[in-house]
């Protein structure tokens, strides 16, 4: 039976049929060509480098902002941030940070740093880095996902059309549905086709959570005191990865709780990480269940017969 | 080859164990965590291994007793070990359960004949179905236990010697066990086949009980103590291969530079005991 003879709805319900398979296997390869058998090899202590994995640019300067904050470097009023009196971009060493203190050596909204093209070259490094690490598309990945977009197009496209031929061809035509089906399953095909992430990079955004879940548990411990103005590191460092990895929001209940409010608003995605470029993961709910380890131990004691 | 220096992964030192592995050469990790955990989190171990060598630390296999080790339990560790590839695995020479009712306590068996037996079987059957034999750590106890015909040294010597298994040495669980029995840990470790100590852990304790009856409770809470670090030096001099030093800490958390200062004290302590080994052949 030919199946280009079925009466309209039956082929109508076929050619549903035949766009998800091929959406489906077009998604099937994506994951089977991107996700890597080997794990990458990563700095997983720059907290920079985590965030843009996880939501990219924009990720790294809400990190970077809120960091600047605490430390004192910028000063935040209502939704306008500058640059302390005291700071200087010398006084750091991380280009994103001294980026970001040259925008906003005067007062200015936060939403700008999402349109500066200074501030996009500070973060490329990452980029760079994580594309090497194939955590990112480099161009070997897009190339083979616009390979196998165009097979889809043409499967999608050969068997939609060759029906719209024979229909016409017949003095038939009612085939606007059809037409529908075929520019809809294209549209679905050409949006699936390139995340911002290779599966790899979204394996590594979950692996990232689980091991610095335990960030999460003491978040109403952290508070915004102080930390050391000229680096990243010392006190800051957890709040700083806390949000690099969960984002801005998983802050919220500790001392950094204007670090959600001071980008709600500011762009269409939400600074948490659960909103963030839509390759984040479920981040919200991973804790660290398998990482809480611990010996038998424990931390009470072992029970009044020996340990470990 | 040579000497390892690491920490025991715990959640709340992940922060700082991945941001000084210029400083850490190994982590050891909980297996017993990882067992029936989602495949996802297995990866996350994976990519733990990405970025240092790991080894794998088993706490509820239960070798040193008569009783067969389950073949479900070293299944899930031969699983893991395939996943993770961990640079070695380890256990207790401990029991864990018997007649059916958990402990949830690593219990010092009877030294007997019959439990150096039963260990050399579990430890033959680990080695058969995980692929590589573990190393077995001494454990603490707060008790004689009832049953025993010879002393400590001479029990784990016995597995040791008649096992695939090499030593971990757990320096604070001797340390404990040497003042709480009155025995001599220098004595104890010239005992033991220099050429089978694979690896050491250091941890502390604290006191427990009546002034007048003391005993050291090892609780993996507070710093290292000096005589661990001391008797780490004797196993320095003593071993005739790379060790593995994990120092283990399981809460009551210091600064991570605290403890990364107690793993330099322990480098310093291992290359003393390396020194005077050299000498020595010199």
């Amino acid at each position: 039976m030919n199946p280009f003879d079925l009466p309209g709805p039956q082929f109508l319900l076929i050619y549903i049929i035949f766009a998800g398979l091929v959406i489906s296997g077009l998604v099937f390869a994506r994951r089977r060509a991107e996700l890597s058998p080997s794990t990458a090899r990563i700095d997983l202590s720059d907290p920079y480098l985590i965030a843009f994995l996880r939501g990219g640019e924009k990720e790294v300067l809400r990190v970077a902002t809120v960091t600047l904050i605490q430390r004192g470097l910028l000063v935040r009023d209502g939704k306008q941030i500058q640059r302390a009196e005291n700071a200087s971009p010398n006084s750091v060493r991380i280009p994103v940070e001294q980026a970001l203190l040259k925008k906003y050596a005067r007062s200015g909204k936060i939403s700008w740093m999402f349109e500066d093209e200074g501030l996009s070259l500070a973060c490329e490094p990452y980029a760079r880095t994580l594309q090497r690490a194939r955590l990112l598309p480099d161009d070997y990945v897009h190339r083979g996902r616009l390979v196998r977009l165009v097979i889809a197009i043409f499967l999608l496209t050969g068997v939609g059309f060759t029906r719209v031929m024979i229909a016409l061809d017949a003095g038939r035509t009612n085939v606007g549905l059809l037409i529908v089906l075929i520019v809809a399953s294209l549209v679905i095909a050409a949006a699936i086709s390139f995340p911002r992430l290779t599966e790899t990079g979204k394996a590594m955004i979950f692996d990232v959570q689980t091991l610095y879940g335990g960030l999460r548990h003491p978040v109403s411990s952290i508070n915004a005191g102080p930390a050391s103005a000229t680096s990243a590191g010392g006190a800051g460092v957890e709040p700083m990865m806390l949000a690099a990895v969960f984002g801005v929001g998983a802050l919220a209940g500790s001392g950094f709780s204007f670090a959600d409010g001071l980008f709600r608003g500011q762009d269409k995605r939400r600074s948490n990480s659960c909103a963030s470029d839509g390759d984040c993961g479920s981040s919200c709910s991973t804790s660290s269940s398998s990482c809480s380890g611990g010996s038998s131990c424990g931390g009470g004691g072992c029970g009044g017969c020996g340990g470990s | 080859m040579r000497d390892r220096f690491g920490l025991g992964w715990r959640a709340k030192l992940a922060l700082g164990i991945l941001s000084n592995l210029d400083r850490i050469d190994i982590v050891e990790v909980i297996a017993d965590d990882y067992f029936r955990a989602p495949h996802r989190e297995r990866r996350a171990l994976r990519t733990l291994g990405a970025q240092t060598p790991v080894t794998l630390h088993g706490v509820s296999l239960g070798m040193a007793s008569s009783v067969l080790v389950e073949t479900k339990r070293l299944d899930e560790m031969a699983r893991l070990c395939d996943e993770v590839s961990p640079v070695s695995w380890s256990e207790h020479l401990a029991f864990v359960r018997g007649g059916g009712i958990e402990i949830g306590h690593l219990a010092a068996p009877p030294r007997s004949a019959a439990t150096v037996d039963g260990a050399i079987a579990n430890l033959r059957r680990a080695r058969k179905i995980v692929g590589v034999a573990p190393q077995v750590e001494n454990v603490a106890t707060l008790i004689d236990p009832p049953g025993s015909d010879r002393d400590e040294a001479t029990w784990v010597s016995e597995i040791i010697l008649h096992s695939d298994s090499d030593l971990l040495l757990d320096l604070h669980n001797l340390h404990a066990n040497s003042i709480n029995f009155n025995f001599d840990p220098v004595d104890y470790i010239t005992r033991i086949p220099p050429e089978r100590i694979g690896a050491i852990h250091l941890a502390g304790g604290k006191w427990i009980g009546r002034p007048d009856a003391r005993r050291l409770l090892d609780d993996h809470l507070h710093d290292v103590p000096d005589p661990v670090y001391q008797l780490l030096e004797k196993v320095g001099a003593c071993a005739t291969r790379p060790l593995t030093v994990i120092l283990e800490r399981d809460g009551n958390f210091p600064p991570i530079e605290w403890l990364l200062e107690q793993l330099d004290r322990a480098r310093r302590a291992v290359a003393r005991g390396r020194t005077r080994r050299s000498a020595v052949a010199a």
